[in-house]
């Protein structure tokens, strides 16, 4: 895109020319500066360890990563020295209710927003894989996106312009802009690269977006192309970060090695002869087995490992094809291999069960849980999945044998008393229920959700007050949602309060859309299909 | 009906001050700020768990020169309303809260 379509504010943060000493042309020169992640939002605690300010950010992910973060403590409302500098001050800031310190709110999905209000960033470009342009629904969803930031604090978000392959806006003051590759102008100053592998496989926004899908086939773009592409911009910079973000699932654990490509390729334009045949060995593997021609993937990879036997995501990919053809054993191995290479391949995320999960569908997130535990039979996140699977169908017992191998392997984890607490409840099995959620109330992580249960058993048991207190404790430790709502709300009506009630069932129908949505994202897609199909077939009757 | 020998105190979980006689609040469980009006103010100041509800209408109607039983009816409605929210509490008449 040339220039002159850049937003005003954009075209004068450009012209603001700063050393370029000390930097290195994308793709042509070494990159010294570059620092890898598994979650994002390290990068800004990298560019603050690092004292950099007023840099404009290249964001290329498939996910803005920037969400409103609570500005402000309430306390200092009360420090206003008059009642109109606190109506003021009330309406100028989103203010912190959490109970939290702001800096524990930062999280992969908001890390820009205090690089940006913090002054490490002063222009920010997000690079969208190119199907996010790609048709008109694609960038009217984009457009959506940047509207619920707008619309959800006004003043932040300003002066939202855009044009054909362009969307800009001002946040706090700063400009920013969404575009592809393509139309990424140069710049003339030195940038600081942000990079997420999901870029490389996530294509376009889904019915899901931003909560990731099963992965394509293949990425969209290869490590190689992405840098030629880079390289195509002109772009220089002198600090590079590169998330994986393979635990949320964006990033398939099979393409976390994606991240360490570019990262090589990024650190050495010209990279060695054993690393480019492993790119292209492995490239060429993920193709056959996009195509469904396992062997000749397998033997594909087999070849990439006599050149690098010490490369765990090799060793990844072929655990999962060797167990498609029932060679369990041989599997097994390269799984243990894997993990021995690189622990970080033991993680919840190493198969698609938890997207799966989350998507409602359930006999495909069953297989991949039962994969990963065949591969690793100690594999607590295995147990876990399949007993909040076996749970969610009400199969309480298998749940249970679940969760305490769970408990077995990760003692002391507050995961598996919680689960267990739960399936006891719905079980009707009230003091033991009770004993094992009260020892949940002991993990930070998963407190809240215990005083919630230990509300639903008391309540079960007649025990009003109790109930309330352990539903309040549950809500002030950050429980949301319908459920806890409309428990609530029945709980005052018992009471008598009607004031408390109303406002509980109040919450209960302004929630109510969006519980619909995540119900309909879990229906089956049959299901989902059908619905559409009735509801055109109503309209054009 | 709140009787008027009845102590209140209020919420720990509010946290307020008086700014240029209004009382401001801060309901964190509720995340809402609630601003209270000077009559409101005074009886939230009062409400420390050691004066009963007699002490506070007399109060507000010695303050406010409004006729008593106006004065009655006002706090008690006030204080039915802080009950609802839950932002005050009986207390045992010493001052201390209830366990």
């Amino acid at each position: 895109m040339p220039c002159t379509r850049l937003p005003r504010m954009v075209r004068e943060s450009l012209s603001l020319t700063s050393p370029m000493a000390q930097s290195s042309l994308v793709g042509v020169e070494p990159i010294e500066q570059i620092v890898m992640m598994e979650d994002h939002n390290e990068a800004y605690y990298a560019w603050k360890k690092a004292g950099l300010r007023d840099r404009i950010v290249v964001h290329v992910d498939a996910h803005i990563d920037f969400r409103w973060l609570p500005e402000r403590d309430p306390a200092e409302l009360l420090e206003s020295p008059s009642l109109s500098e606190l109506e003021e001050s009330a309406q100028a800031a989103l203010w912190n209710f959490s109970g939290r310190p702001a800096e524990t709110l930062i999280h992969t999905g908001n890390y820009l927003n205090p690089a940006l209000r913090e002054g490490i960033v002063s222009a920010f470009y997000w690079v969208v894989p190119d199907g996010f342009f790609k048709t008109h629904k694609q960038r009217k969803l984009l457009e959506e996106t940047l509207d619920t930031l707008r619309k959800t604090h006004p003043r932040g978000f300003q002066n939202m312009t855009s044009a054909d392959r362009w969307l800009g806006a001002e946040v706090y003051g700063k400009p920013m802009a969404v575009c592809t590759l393509a139309d990424l102008p140069e710049f003339e100053e030195r940038v600081l690269l942000d990079i997420d592998t999901d870029f490389l496989v996530i294509d376009s926004i889904s019915a899901s977006y931003p909560f990731p899908d099963p992965p394509r086939a293949t990425p969209w773009i290869w490590p190689d192309e992405l840098v030629a592409r880079l390289r195509e911009r002109r772009l220089r910079t002198d600090f590079v970060t590169i998330a994986y973000s393979v635990e949320g699932g964006c990033t398939p654990l099979g393409y976390k090695h994606l991240g360490d490509d570019l990262a090589m390729l990024l650190r050495e334009p010209s990279p060695a002869l054993g690393h480019r045949q492993i790119m292209a060995l492995k490239r060429q593997a993920a193709t056959y087995q996009a195509e469904n021609e396992i062997p000749e993937a397998i033997r594909v990879y087999q070849r990439a490992l006599a050149v690098d036997s010490g490369d765990a995501s090799i060793h990844c990919q072929l655990a999962r094809l060797l167990y498609e053809l029932g060679r369990v054993d041989d599997a097994q191995q390269h799984y243990r291999r894997a993990i021995a290479l690189d622990p970080s391949y033991r993680t919840a995320y190493n198969n698609f069960g938890p997207v799966y999960f989350a998507l409602g569908r359930l006999a495909h997130a069953e297989a991949e849980y039962r994969r990963a535990s065949t591969l690793d039979p100690d594999d607590a996140y295995a147990h876990y999945g399949l007993a909040d699977l076996c749970s969610q169908q009400g199969r309480w017992n298998e749940a249970l044998v679940h969760y305490r191998r769970a408990g077995e392997l990760r003692p002391g984890d507050g995961r598996a008393r919680l689960g267990l607490g739960r399936v006891y409840a719905k079980l009707r099995s009230w003091p033991v229920a009770e004993q094992e959620l009260r020892q949940a109330l002991t993990s930070d992580v998963y407190a809240g959700q215990a005083h919630y249960w230990l509300g639903y058993v008391y309540g079960k048991r007649r025990r009003w007050d109790d109930a309330l207190v352990a539903y309040k404790a549950a809500r002030r430790l950050g429980v949301r949602g319908l459920r806890l709502h409309l428990s609530l709300g029945r709980l005052y009506l018992r009471k008598r309060n009607f004031y408390k009630a109303a406002r509980h069932y109040g919450k209960v129908i302004r929630l109510l859309p969006a519980v619909l949505l995540i119900s309909l994202r879990r229906l089956p897609r049959r299901t989902i299909r059908m619905l559409l199909k009735r509801s055109q077939d109503d309209q054009s009757g | 009906m709140t009787s008027p020998d009845k102590r209140f105190a209020r919420d720990a979980r509010i946290s307020w001050r008086i700014i240029e006689d209004e009382a401001i609040l801060i309901d964190h469980d509720e995340r809402e700020v609630m601003r209270l009006n000077p009559v409101g103010a005074e009886i939230w100041e009062g409400l420390d768990g050691t004066r009963t509800v007699n002490e506070i209408i007399d109060y507000i109607y010695h303050t406010f020169e409004v006729d008593r039983n106006r004065a009655r009816k006002d706090v008690l409605r006030f204080l039915k309303e802080l009950a609802r929210r839950e932002m005050v509490e009986e207390t045992p008449g010493d001052g201390r809260r209830p366990s």
